[in-house]
C-alpha cells in the first residue's frame, strides 16, 4: 500500500517504522529533514539520518475543532522526544486517556483514505505494547 | 548597545479604536480613530510627528498611508511592520530606536488589523512534516498545557483560573473585545477547543486599532507637551527562536532569554515589576510565561494565582488590561496596545482597573516563528 509521505519514513527490515531525519556535519540531528542548511551551525553538508520510531511522550491532546480541510475533529495529537533526540509531533493512534508523560511510544503504519478514495498508510505514534506510567 | 544607552524616549500619547468581533468598520476608520485618540492624549498635532511605523500582519500591502493621509499628507517616513502577532511590539521598538538615536523627536506607532485570510509562510517552505495540518495554535499550546499539568501537578480547573482573572479585568476595560465577567464553571463547561482549552481559554482575533505618540525629551521641551504624563522607555529587547535542548518549550525558553535581556538593559530586577501585560493567547502561556520571566518560581504560578498575587491590587498586577483573553489579539495593535495599558497604568489613570502604585511594567510578546520583545516602561 502507497505511504502518504513516504520522504518522511519508512519501513525497516524488522518491521518497525523509522523516520527520515537528517545529521549535520556538526553533529546536529533534525526532523524533518531539509537541505536548505543546518538551523545550528548554517552549513549545508547535512545527510540523511535513520531515526528509530521510539521514544517518550512528552504531551497529548484531543483537537476537539478543526477548520482545515481533509482532517476531521476529533483526533489526538502528540509530542514524542525521540530516543534519537529530535522532539516530533504527530498523530496519536487512539485516545490519550490514561497516557502520561513519560510512555514508551513507537511509531506505526495505519490505513488511512487517501483524497484518490484509494488506501494508503500514514504515520502515528502508539504506547508501546506493555509500555505503562502510573500517572501523577 | 541598547535603547537605553541611546538617548531617553518616552511614550507621550496613547489611543484606542475598541478591540472587536470582524465588522463593516473599515480599517482606515480603526486606525484613524487610535490615532487621532493618540495625538489628543499627548497634545500633540499630526504635523510635528516626523516618522510612522504601521504594524499589520493581516491587512493588504501598503495599509500605511491609506490611513494616513487623511490626518493630512505631511510627506514623513511610513514604514510597514509585519512580525506575526509581535507585529506591534516590533513597530514600538523601531519607532523608539529611531527617537532614541535622534533621527525624529516625535514618532508614531500604530497598529491595525483586521481578520483577513492570510497565508503563513511556515506552510510555504516545501518542507513537509508528519501532522504540521493538524496542529494550529491552540493544539501548539494545548500540548503545552497537558506538560504543564504533569509537571507542576496542576489540574485543568487550576489553569483555567487565568481565564476567570483576565475576563474579569476585561470587564472593567472599555476598548476590551470581551468585557463580561466569567466563572470558573461558565469557562470550563464552554465549547471545547483542543485539548482542555474552552472557547473562553483562548483569545478572540478581531479587529481594532492602538497606538501611541513616542517623544525625546527636546521634543517635549520644544512642544510644551506635559512631561509628568510621560513614561520613560527603560528598556526594548528583541530575539528569536533557536534550537533548544527541548523545543517543544521554545516561547518559554525565547520569553526568559529576552526578558533577561530587558531586565539586565534596565537594572531592574524581577521582584520590581509592578505590572505585566503578556501574550496570553491561551491560558497556560501565562504560567509558563510569569516563571520564564522570573515574576515567580518555576511551578508556583498557580499558587500566586489563586492567592491572588497576580490580581490588579495583588503583588504582580498580570494582564490588567484583560490581556489577549479578554482584551482581544487583533495581531498588529496587540503589542502597542499593551504598551498604551502599561503608560495608562504608571501614569495612575487606569480608573476602576488601577494597581496602585505602579512605577514599572513590562510588555511581552511572542509571535510565529518565533519571536519575542520585551518592553520595559518606568515611571
Amino acid at each position: 500500500m502507497k505511504m502518504l509521505k513516504p520522504g518522511l519514513y519508512a519501513l525497516a527490515d524488522d518491521g518497525s517504522v523509522f523516520l527520515k531525519g537528517s545529521r549535520c556535519s556538526c553533529g546536529h540531528t533534525f526532523f524533518p529533514p531539509q537541505r536548505y542548511g543546518c538551523e545550528r551551525c548554517g552549513r549545508t553538508d547535512a545527510v540523511p539520518a535513520t531515526l528509530r520510531g521510539r521514544g517518550k511522550l512528552a504531551a497529548s491532546a484531543v483537537v476537539h475543532i478543526h477548520s482545515r480541510p481533509g482532517r476531521k475533529a476529533p483526533f489526538a495529537i502528540c509530542t514524542v522526544k525521540l530516543e534519537d533526540g529530535p522532539v516530533v509531533r504527530a498523530l496519536l493512534a487512539g485516545s490519550p486517556d490514561g497516557l502520561c508523560p513519560g510512555t514508551t511510544m513507537t511509531a506505526i503504519l495505519t490505513s488511512i483514505s487517501l483524497e484518490d478514495g484509494n488506501k494508503g498508510l500514514d504515520l502515528r505514534f502508539a504506547a508501546e505494547m506493555g509500555a505503562s506510567v502510573r500517572c501523577p | 548597545m541598547t535603547l537605553s544607552q541611546l538617548r531617553p524616549v518616552y511614550v507621550v500619547g496613547i489611543g484606542w479604536h475598541r478591540y472587536q468581533p470582524q465588522s463593516e468598520t473599515s480599517f482606515v476608520e480603526l486606525g484613524l480613530t487610535a490615532i487621532r485618540a493618540a495625538l489628543a492624549d499627548a497634545s500633540v498635532e499630526w504635523p510635528t510627528v516626523e516618522t510612522a511605523y504601521v504594524a499589520h500582519a493581516k491587512l493588504p500591502m501598503a495599509a500605511g498611508r491609506t490611513i494616513l493621509r487623511h490626518l493630512g499628507a505631511t510627506g514623513i517616513s511610513i514604514v510597514h511592520i509585519e512580525n506575526a502577532s509581535a507585529s506591534g511590539s516590533a513597530a514600538f521598538r523601531q519607532a523608539g530606536i529611531e527617537v532614541g538615536c535622534g533621527l525624529a523627536d516625535i514618532a508614531l506607532a500604530v497598529g491595525v488589523d483586521k481578520p483577513y485570510p492570510t497565508l503563513l509562510a511556515e506552510n510555504e517552505t516545501g518542507i513537509t512534516n508528519l501532522a504540521e495540518d493538524a496542529i494550529v495554535p491552540f493544539t501548539h499550546f494545548a500540548l503545552l498545557a497537558n506538560q504543564y499539568m504533569y509537571r507542576n501537578r496542576v489540574s485543568a480547573e487550576d489553569i483555567a483560573l487565568v481565564a476567570v482573572k483576565n475576563h474579569r479585568n476585561g470587564a472593567m476595560n472599555v476598548h476590551a473585545q470581551r468585557q463580561r465577567e466569567r466563572t470558573l464553571d461558565e469557562i470550563l463547561s464552554g465549547k471545547k477547543v483542543s485539548g482542555t482549552f474552552t472557547a473562553l481559554q483562548c483569545c478572540p482575533v478581531g479587529e481594532g486599532g492602538a497606538a501611541v505618540i513616542l517623544a525625546s525629551e527636546d521634543g517635549i521641551k520644544r512642544f510644551a507637551l506635559d512631561a509628568s504624563r510621560s513614561i520613560r522607555v527603560a528598556a526594548s529587547a528583541a530575539r528569536s527562536q533557536r534550537p533548544y535542548e527541548d523545543d517543544s518549550r521554545y516561547d518559554t525558553y525565547l520569553t526568559a532569554e529576552t526578558t533577561k535581556l530587558a531586565l539586565g538593559e534596565a537594572g531592574i530586577s524581577p521582584s520590581s515589576i509592578d505590572l505585566v501585560e503578556l501574550h496570553d493567547a491561551f491560558t497556560v502561556e501565562e504560567l509558563e510565561y510569569v516563571e520564564a520571566m522570573g515574576i515567580c518560581r518555576e511551578g508556583e504560578a498557580i499558587h500566586h494565582l489563586k492567592e491572588g498575587g497576580f490580581d490588579i491590587g495583588g503583588r504582580c498586577a498580570i494582564n490588567p488590561s484583560g490581556g489577549l483573553i479578554a482584551m482581544g489579539h487583533p495581531i498588529g495593535p496587540t503589542g502597542i496596545g499593551q504598551i498604551a495599558e502599561i503608560a495608562l497604568q504608571l501614569r495612575g489613570e487606569a480608573g476602576a482597573r488601577q494597581h496602585r502604585g505602579s512605577k514599572i511594567g513590562l510588555a511581552h510578546m511572542v509571535g510565529l516563528g518565533a519571536v519575542c520583545y520585551v518592553h520595559l516602561l518606568q515611571r
